[in-house]
C-alpha cells in the first residue's frame, strides 16, 4: 500500500511550488490571531488616536501662538533708487493689500471664537481665520542701505517679518512703478514663511489687477505676460539648520514605515525561530530542499503581510487625515491625491521588501520567539535613528545617502510627499534597496536550520565570558563581536572626548596628540589584548601576530610607497562621482572643506616633531588598528568559517575597518567610507598572503607616513619643480609607475608560495 | 543500503572536547530494521544526524543507496523518511496541508501527494481528521501525521527517532505494528528507543552505543555471546552499570 507510487520528482526551481510553499506560509501565519492583532487592530486604532493627540497639539500651539492679539507683519523695504521715488510705489502697493484685506474680512462667515471652550472648530477653518488675525496690522520700513546683503542681515538679525528689495529699471517714470523688481527675502522662521507666502500671495493680486488693467485699456486678449515678477531668496544658506522647521510631510513616512515593521516582525519571528521552537526545524531540514526556496517562500509570505499592514495602515491614515482635515497641515495645499498614494504605497511595498528580508535574516539566527525578539527589537528601535535623520528638512535625497538603507527611502518619500522626485537619485534609492533585500535573504538561507542553530542550545551569558580552562589558538565568534561592539561606543566617547580637549588644548597641540595616540593604544591594543588574557588565546595565532618570511615584506613595503598617489586619484574620482549625483558644485565645496580642514591639521602637525607625527600618524596607529582589524577580527573569522572563501573575512574586516575610520572623521561624512575600505582590502590581503599581522603593518605605517608626511613637509616640497603642487591632482607621472609598482607587487604576493597554513585559494 | 563508515563527532563544551561519536560503524540492508539503543547521551541522535546528513561528521562518513551525506546530502535526504520525538507540526495548519507540503517540501506531485495522502490516512487511520488543524490533534494523532509526512515521498529509508515518546500503550503499538509493515515492504529502517522489550520484537539487529562508541552490534543472538545476557533490558542495565562503576572520563579529552 505504501510502496509503488511513481518516482517522478520536481526536480528543479518551479514557481507554482514557489507558490505553494509561500501559500502555506501565508495561511500559518494569518490563521495565527496575533498577526490579525497587528496586521488589523493597529492601524484601526492608532491613527485616529494619533490624530486626536496631534490635534489637541497642534491646537494649543495655534492658541499659544496667536493668542488673542494679531501680530504686525514688519516689512522692510529696500531700493535702487531713493525713498522719494519709491514712495508712490510703496504707497501705492500697501493700499491694495489694505483693500484686499478688508474685502476679505467682510466676505469671511463670522469668525469661528478663537476661544474653544466650545466643540471642537474644524482645524482648518482655524488656521486661515489665524493666518488672517496674524498680519492685519502692517508696518511698513524703508532701509537705506541699497546692498541686498545688507537686506539680509537686517532680515536675519532682527525681528522683521520680511524684506522686500525693489528694483526699478534704470529710466523708468515714476508711475509705471509696475515695471519695477521684487525681490523677497524671507527670514529663516515660521513666520517668516507665512509672512513670504502671505505676501506673495499678495503680489499676485496686484499682478493679477495690473494685467486685468493692462487689457482694459489695450482690449489685449488675456495672455499678457506677468507684470510684476517677485523673486524669493529662500533662506539664508549659512544660517544654522536648527532653526529650520522640520516639515511634518516627513513624518508621516516614519509613521507608515514603522507601522508597516510592526506588522512583518511577528511573522518573520514566527516563520524562522519559531519553526525550532515548535520542533518542525529539524523536519523541515531533513527534506532535500533548498535552504533558498523555504527561505523565499518565508520571504513573500513576510512580505505580502507586511504589504497588507501597509496597505491597511495607509488607508487608515488616510481616512484619519481626511475626516480630521489634517491633509492640508501636512501636505500643504496639495492635499492627499490619488498618484501620490499610489507612489507612497509603492515605496512602502519596496520599503516592507527591504524590511521583511533584513528581519528573516536576524531572526534566522534566534532559536526561539524570545531570542529573536532580543534582536529584533533593538534594530526596530535603532531603525528610528536613520528614521529621525531623514526627518532632517536640510538633508536631501544626493550623494551617499541614495544608499544609505532607510534613510532613502524615507528621505524618498518625503520627496514624494512634496512631489520633487528627481529620477537618478530614486533610481539609485530603489535599486540599492532591492539588493540590501536580496543579500539579507541569501544570508538568512545561509543561517537558516543551520548546525549551531538547529542543536545548540541558547548560550548564558556567563559561557560567553567564561574564562576557557585550556589555552585557545583563536577567539571564539561572540568574543570577537563583543569586542568590536565595545569599541563602537567607547571610539563615539573618545572621539567627543577629543573634541572637548581640543579647545582647552588648543595651546598645546603635542598633548591633545598624545592623547589621540593613547586613546588609539587603548581601544585598539589594550582592549583587544585584555579579551585576549582573559579567553586564554594564544596571542601568535589569534592576533596573526606570528613573524612572517622576509620575502612578503618587500612588496607590502613597495605597497606602502606607493599606494598614496592611487588613493588620492581614486578620492578624485569619488569626488567626480559624487558630482554627478549630488551636482559638481556641491561636490567642489564640500571636497574644498575637507581639504582645508586637513590643511588646517597640517598648520599644527609642523609645530611637532617629526619623530612625534611619524609615531602618533603613522606608526602607533597602524600597529593598533593591524593588531585588531587584521589580527583579531579578520583570524577569528578565518578560524570560524575554515570552508568558506576568505575573502569574506577579509571584506568584513575591511568594512569594519572602512566604518570606524567614518566613526572617527566626527559626525556622518562617509567620504572615507569607499578609499578606506578599499585600503583594508588590501591590508587584509596582504595579511592573509603572509599569514602575518606585520607586513599589513609595515604597508600600512608607510602608507600613513607618506600622507602624513606630505603635508609636514609641503612648504618645502612645494618648492621643488617636479613635486606635484598642493590642491593639483596626481600627474600621470607619477600615476603610473606607482600603479605599475603597486601591481607588480599585489601579483608578486598572488604568486608567492604562502606559509604553509590552513591559506585557502583565494578564488 | 545504508552503510555507516567510523562516524566521529565531537562538541566543544566549555573549552573541552565532547566525543559524541566516535568511530561508529554499521550497516542496514533492505527489510531490517536496525535496533540504535543505549542510555541517554550516548550518540544514538547524533549518528542519526550525521546519517541523515543534518550534522558533518568531524571524520568518516555514511552512505544510503551509494550516496554520501557528506557529498550530497540533498540526494541522502530524498531517499530518507526521517521521523524524531522532538518533531513537532505546523499547528495552523491541517493535517490535510501540512502533508501536501512536505509532498511538496520532498518534490513529488500535487496528484501523487493527493493519493498518498489517501492511502496513508487510511493505512494510519487518521481519515477523519484530516481536514482538522493540527493544533487541535492528540498527542497520538500527531505523531501518525509525522508518521505520514515522512512516508510522502515513499522512501527507501526510514530513520525512527525514539518515535513512541510520549505516547501511550495502544500509541506506541500502532507505531510498532506499523514498523512491522515497513520491514515487511522492504524498507531499511534504523530505529532508536527505550522501549527494550518492543525493539528485541522488532528489530533484527541492533547496535549498543555508549558513550559515543558502539559497544556491541549484531543479531540478538550475537549480542547475546557477546554480553552473556539473555535480553536487551538486562545487557542495558549491565551498560548502565559500568557507567557508574567508571569515572566519566573516557568519553572526554581535554
Amino acid at each position: 500500500m505504501i510502496a509503488d507510487t511513481s518516482k517522478k520528482r520536481v526536480k528543479g526551481f518551479s514557481f507554482a511550488r514557489l507558490k505553494r510553499l509561500a501559500t502555506k506560509e501565508l495561511r500559518e501565519t494569518l490563521r495565527d490571531r496575533r498577526t490579525i492583532i497587528t496586521l488589523v487592530l493597529m492601524p484601526l486604532l492608532v491613527y485616529p488616536i494619533l490624530s486626536l493627540v496631534f490635534r489637541t497639539v497642534l491646537m494649543s500651539s495655534i492658541e499659544d501662538s496667536s493668542g488673542s492679539k494679531p501680530v504686525a507683519l514688519k516689512i522692510v523695504l529696500q531700493s535702487n533708487k531713493p525713498e522719494q521715488f519709491s514712495a508712490s510705489f510703496i504707497r501705492e502697493m500697501r493700499d491694495r493689500i489694505r483693500t484686499y484685506e478688508l474685502a476679505e474680512a467682510n466676505e469671511r462667515t463670522p469668525a469661528v471664537p478663537l476661544d474653544t471652550s466650545s466643540a471642537a472648530p474644524p482645524v482648518k477653518n482655524l488656521l486661515s481665520k489665524t493666518r488672517f488675525a496674524r498680519f492685519s496690522e502692517h508696518e511698513w520700513l524703508f532701509s537705506d542701505e541699497s546692498d541686498l546683503t545688507a537686506l539680509q542681515d537686517t532680515v536675519l538679525h532682527s525681528d522683521i517679518s520680511l524684506g522686500v528689495r525693489l528694483d526699478f529699471p534704470d529710466a523708468v517714470p515714476p508711475d509705471h512703478w509696475h515695471l519695477c523688481g521684487i525681490t523677497i527675502v524671507q527670514p529663516d522662521s515660521e513666520l517668516g514663511d507665512e509672512a513670504a507666502v502671505y505676501f506673495r500671495k499678495q503680489i499676485e493680486r496686484i499682478n493679477q489687477e495690473q494685467i486685468a488693467a493692462v487689457l482694459r485699456e489695450k482690449g489685449l486678449p488675456d495672455t499678457q505676460p506677468v507684470v510684476l515678477k517677485p523673486t524669493m531668496i529662500a533662506k539664508d544658506a549659512n544660517a544654522p539648520p536648527a532653526t529650520q522647521s522640520f516639515s511634518l510631510a516627513s513624518l508621516i513616512p516614519l509613521i507608515l514605515v514603522l507601522m508597516t515593521v510592526t506588522g512583518a516582525v511577528y511573522p518573520a519571528i514566527d516563520l524562522t525561530a519559531g519553526e525550532r521552537e515548535r520542533g518542525t526545524l529539524e523536519t523541515l531540514m531533513a527534506a532535500p530542499v533548498p535552504r533558498v526556496s523555504i527561505l523565499l517562500a518565508k520571504f513573500f509570505a513576510v512580505w505580502t503581510v507586511a504589504i497588507f499592514t501597509a496597505l491597511l495602515n495607509l488607508i487608515g491614515m488616510a481616512i484619519t487625515v481626511w475626516t480630521f482635515q489634517l491633509e492640508t497641515i501636512l501636505l500643504g495645499a496639495g492635499g492627499f491625491s490619488g498618484p501620490v498614494l499610489l507612489k507612497i504605497f509603492g515605496l512602502l511595498v519596496l520599503f516592507s521588501a527591504f524590511f521583511s528580508a533584513v528581519m528573516l535574516a536576524v531572526s534566522s539566527f534566534a532559536r526561539s520567539f524570545k531570542e529573536a525578539q532580543a534582536y529584533l527589537i533593538p534594530i526596530i528601535l535603532l531603525s528610528m535613528g536613520p528614521g529621525l535623520l531623514a526627518m532632517n528638512p536640510n538633508l536631501s535625497l544626493n550623494g551617499v545617502w541614495t544608499i544609505v538603507p532607510m534613510v532613502n527611502v524615507l528621505l524618498l518619500g518625503r520627496d514624494v510627499i512634496s512631489q520633487h522626485v528627481q529620477v537618478l537619485p530614486a533610481i539609485f534609492a530603489v535599486g540599492s534597496t532591492l539588493l540590501y533585500a536580496l543579500v539579507a535573504i541569501h544570508y538568512a538561507a545561509q543561517r537558516f536550520g543551520a548546525d549551531n542553530i538547529l542543536y545548540s542550545n541558547q548560550g548564558s551569558l556567563s559561557d560567553l565570558i567564561a574564562r576557557p580552562v585550556s589555552v585557545q589558538k583563536h577567539f571564539t565568534t561572540p568574543a570577537a563581536m563583543l569586542t568590536l561592539l565595545m569599541l563602537f561606543p567607547l571610539n563615539l566617547i573618545a572621539i567627543g572626548a577629543l573634541g572637548r580637549l581640543a579647545e582647552p588644548l588648543a595651546d598645546d597641540y603635542a598633548l591633545l596628540v598624545i592623547l589621540m595616540a593613547v586613546f588609539t593604544v587603548v581601544s585598539f591594543f589594550v582592549l583587544p589584548s585584555v579579551v585576549g588574557w582573559q579567553q586564554r588565546v594564544q596571542f601568535k595565532s589569534a592576533f596573526g601576530a606570528r613573524l612572517p618570511k622576509f620575502r612578503f615584506v618587500i612588496p607590502a613595503t613597495m605597497l606602502g610607497l606607493c599606494m598614496w598617489p592611487l588613493l588620492a586619484i581614486l578620492v578624485d574620482g569619488w569626488y567626480e562621482l559624487t558630482g554627478l549625483l549630488v551636482g559638481e558644485e556641491a561636490a567642489a565645496t564640500r571636497q574644498k572643506t575637507l581639504l582645508h580642514l586637513t590643511q588646517g591639521q597640517v598648520e599644527r602637525f609642523r609645530q611637532l616633531s617629526p619623530i612625534v607625527v611619524a609615531f602618533a600618524f603613522s606608526i602607533i596607529p597602524a600597529f593598533c588598528e593591524e593588531w585588531f582589524f587584521r589580527g583579531m577580527v579578520m583570524q577569528t573569522w578565518l578560524k570560524a568559517k575554515p570552508n568558506t572563501s576568505p575573502w569574506k573575512a577579509i571584506l568584513f574586516s575591511a568594512a569594519m575597518f572602512g566604518f570606524f575610520h567614518v566613526l572617527s572623521n566626527s559626525a556622518i561624512s562617509l567620504d572615507r567610507l569607499i578609499p578606506t575600505t578599499l585600503m583594508g582590502v588590501l591590508l587584509g590581503y596582504v595579511c592573509y598572503r603572509s599569514n602575518s599581522i606585520w607586513p599589513s603593518t609595515i604597508l600600512h605605517s608607510l602608507h600613513n607616513a607618506c600622507l602624513v608626511f606630505l603635508g609636514y613637509y609641503q612648504p618645502q616640497l612645494s618648492q621643488l619643480s617636479w613635486f606635484p603642487s598642493e590642491g593639483e591632482s596626481i600627474p600621470m607621472t607619477w600615476a603610473i609607475p606607482a600603479l605599475i609598482v603597486s601591481s607588480i607587487s599585489i601579483l608578486v604576493l598572488a604568486k608567492m608560495e604562502s606559509p604553509a597554513h590552513d591559506i585557502r585559494g583565494l578564488s | 543500503m545504508i552503510e555507516v563508515h567510523q562516524l566521529s563527532k565531537a562538541f566543544e563544551v566549555n573549552g573541552r572536547k565532547f566525543f559524541a561519536a566516535d568511530n561508529v560503524s554499521f550497516s542496514v540492508s533492505p527489510g531490517t530494521v536496525y535496533g540504535l539503543l543505549g542510555p541517554n547521551g550516548a550518540g544514538k541522535t547524533t549518528t542519526m544526524r550525521m546519517v541523515l546528513g543534518l550534522l558533518r561528521p568531524d571524520s568518516g562518513y555514511s552512505e544510503i543507496s551509494g550516496i554520501r551525506s557528506d557529498i550530497d546530502s540533498d540526494g541522502v535526504k530524498g531517499q530518507v523518511g526521517f521521523v524524531s520525538a522532538a518533531a513537532g507540526v505546523y499547528q495552523w495548519l491541517t493535517a490535510r496541508e501540512l502533508l501536501s507540503f512536505f509532498g511538496d517540501i520532498y518534490g513529488i506531485t500535487v496528484a501523487e501527494s493527493r493519493h498518498q495522502i489517501e492511502q496513508l490516512s487510511q493505512l494510519l487511520d487518521f481519515k477523519h481528521i484530516l481536514d482538522q488543524r493540527c493544533t487541535t490533534l492528540s498527542t497520538g494523532e500527531k505523531q501518525r501525521i509525522n508518521l505520514a509526512r515522512a512516508l510522502m515521498h515513499d522512501p527507501p529509508v526510514m530513520i525512527l527517532d525514539e518515535p513512541t515518546l510520549g505516547l501511550d500503550v495502544v500509541g506506541s503499538q500502532t507505531i510498532f505494528s506499523y514498523i512491522e509493515l515497513l520491514k515487511s515492504k522492504g524498507k531499511a529502517v534504523i530505529l532508536c528507543t527505550h522501549r527494550l522489550e518492543q525493539a528485541q520484537r522488532v528489530c533484527n539487529r541492533f547496535g549498543m552505543l555508549h558513550r559515543g562508541e558502539m559497544v556491541c552490534e549484531g543479531s540478538l543472538e550475537e549480542l547475546q555471546q557477546q554480553t552473556q545476557r539473555n535480553d536487551l533490558v538486562e545487557m542495558f542495565i549491565d551498560l548502565i552499570a559500568q557507567d557508574e562503576a567508571t569515572t566519566p572520563v573516557s568519553g572526554v579529552i581535554s
